[in-house]
């Protein structure tokens, strides 16, 4: 294994692609983990007979997750534009 | 050199390869979001092919010169950009028309190293480049697509198995929406860009434009609409390989898989190591069919798509040669008419073929019939040509 990834290191930047590989799957399962915290807060939230303290709680976590997404999606059309 | 006929014939073949392009890649940003009902097939493509022309004028910067640190670039001809373009459009419609996603951009450069090797040689092509940018890329996008998708589905499934049903699938649907619209930006800033560079390189060979010069506003303008124009006719076959061949994607795997696969595009790019915007999206597709309780892919299908994926270099680098030596013979001017229309005739050809067994927005989501289905098809065109049911 040693032998194949010195020999391919002049042709394959493995540096490169660990670093995609890290950031891609840092920001992916983080958004899609937010994204469904947020759809488990508004079915909490909507969920008939929830206590008033459940409902609240179901809408601050829903409007954070909300709101990083936001941040997450305008930092990625806002790097399209200026990289 | 200054030779405008060909400079025209070259940045109308660059056009049709933009078209292709955009009708070939439709597929990447809205089988998902078409195969859960996230959107109607004919709205999706109008909002997808709206965004591409939007990417188009987002990003002025053309960062992808031909085959750059691919062919030597001091030998890139007129010629050569034309015969490659040749062989790059006939692979695109040839895989249209089998339903594969391949790359267009591997097509693209599979052209050009074809028509190089024709013209110029095997010391042309920059082969460790070809490594670098072209084959470790290849089998990093998918790979690196896959796990991830797969990992995103898994914990998605696993978080909102207590949600109700309803409001999960319409707040996943919203989710998918949103990142197809992403992945469409993204998809009309990268290739959109593609066809501009090879015209602005066009314009400089032929001494039309001077050396680093920005690129014509016409270019931006052309390119960006034409990108539009094939994304909104939309690759329906591919569309349907892409949204009900690999696996039976519900709401929470397509915005897993299309999330994944804007990311991925987006921090490639940031490295600087641009991956294949189709195999990106394939790879996302069947990670989400990983990510499910039943592992449900069909592999068989998987495996037919990543067979196009291994022959697209040599296939269009084929077309390409091809293209190029028939050119050469007919004296260039003569010659690229000819194979232009030859292009022409065979995509033609290939269309009234497709017209036998039509995929449309009305059917685009039937139920996947994989091999039985194209059987079916056999029997049926058996029993009309000879009168006998096979």
């Amino acid at each position: 294994m040693n032998t194949l990834a010195a020999a391919s290191a002049g042709l394959i930047k493995w540096g490169l692609l660990g670093k995609i590989l890290l950031l891609s799957t840092g920001i992916s399962v983080g958004l899609v983990v937010l994204f469904t915290l947020a759809v488990n807060a508004l079915s909490a939230y909507r969920r008939v007979g929830a206590s008033v303290a459940a409902k609240g709680t179901s809408a601050v976590l829903g409007v954070l997750a909300s709101a990083l997404i936001a941040a997450t999606l305008v930092w990625g059309l806002y790097y399209i534009v200026h990289k | 050199m200054h030779n405008s006929f060909l400079l025209v014939l070259v940045v109308l073949i660059a056009i049709g390869f933009d078209f292709t392009n955009g009708f070939h890649d439709t597929a990447n940003s809205v089988a998902p979001t078409i195969a859960t009902g996230a959107l109607k097939p004919r709205t999706a493509v109008l909002l997808s092919s709206t965004l591409n022309i939007v990417g188009a004028f987002l990003s002025l910067k053309v960062a992808a010169t031909i085959a750059s640190g691919i062919v030597s670039q001091t030998s890139v001809i007129l010629p050569v950009v034309f015969a490659g373009l040749t062989g790059a459009i006939v692979w695109n419609v040839i895989t249209w028309y089998l339903g594969i996603p391949s790359s267009s951009s591997h097509a693209l450069i599979g052209g050009v190293v074809g028509a190089m090797l024709a013209h110029a040689g095997g010391s042309s092509v920059l082969w460790g480049g070809l490594t670098t940018k072209v084959v470790a890329p290849a089998l990093a996008a998918p790979t690196f697509a896959l796990v991830i998708a797969a990992l995103a589905t898994t914990l998605s499934r696993r978080l909102t198995s207590k949600s109700d049903d309803a409001t999960k699938s319409r707040g996943m649907r919203t989710g998918q929406i949103g990142s197809s619209a992403l992945l469409s930006i993204a998809h009309g800033t990268n290739d959109a860009q593609k066809t501009m560079g090879i015209v602005t390189l066009a314009l400089v060979a032929n001494g039309t434009l001077a050396d680093n010069a920005a690129t014509p506003k016409w270019v931006v303008v052309v390119c960006g609409l034409t990108i539009g124009l094939g994304t909104y006719l939309g690759g329906w076959r591919i569309i349907r390989t892409m949204g009900q061949g690999f696996t039976k994607l519900s709401p929470t795997q397509g915005f897993a898989a299309q999330i994944t696969s804007s990311v991925v595009i987006l921090s490639s790019s940031h490295f600087g190591m641009p991956l294949s915007t189709t195999h990106v999206a394939a790879g996302s597709i069947l990670g989400s069919g990983v990510g499910t309780k039943k592992r449900s892919v069909r592999w068989a299908v998987a495996a037919r798509v990543a067979l196009a994926w291994l022959l697209t270099l040599p296939a269009a680098g084929t077309c390409g040669a091809l293209s190029y030596y028939l050119a050469h013979a007919m004296g260039f001017s003569v010659g690229d008419v000819v194979t232009g229309l030859i292009t022409i005739a065979v995509c033609a050809f290939i269309f009234r073929l497709s017209r036998r067994d039509r995929t449309t927005p009305e059917n685009v989501n039937d139920e996947w019939g994989g091999h039985s289905e194209v059987l079916e098809h056999v029997k049926e065109h058996s029993h009309e040509t000879t009168g006998v049911s096979a």
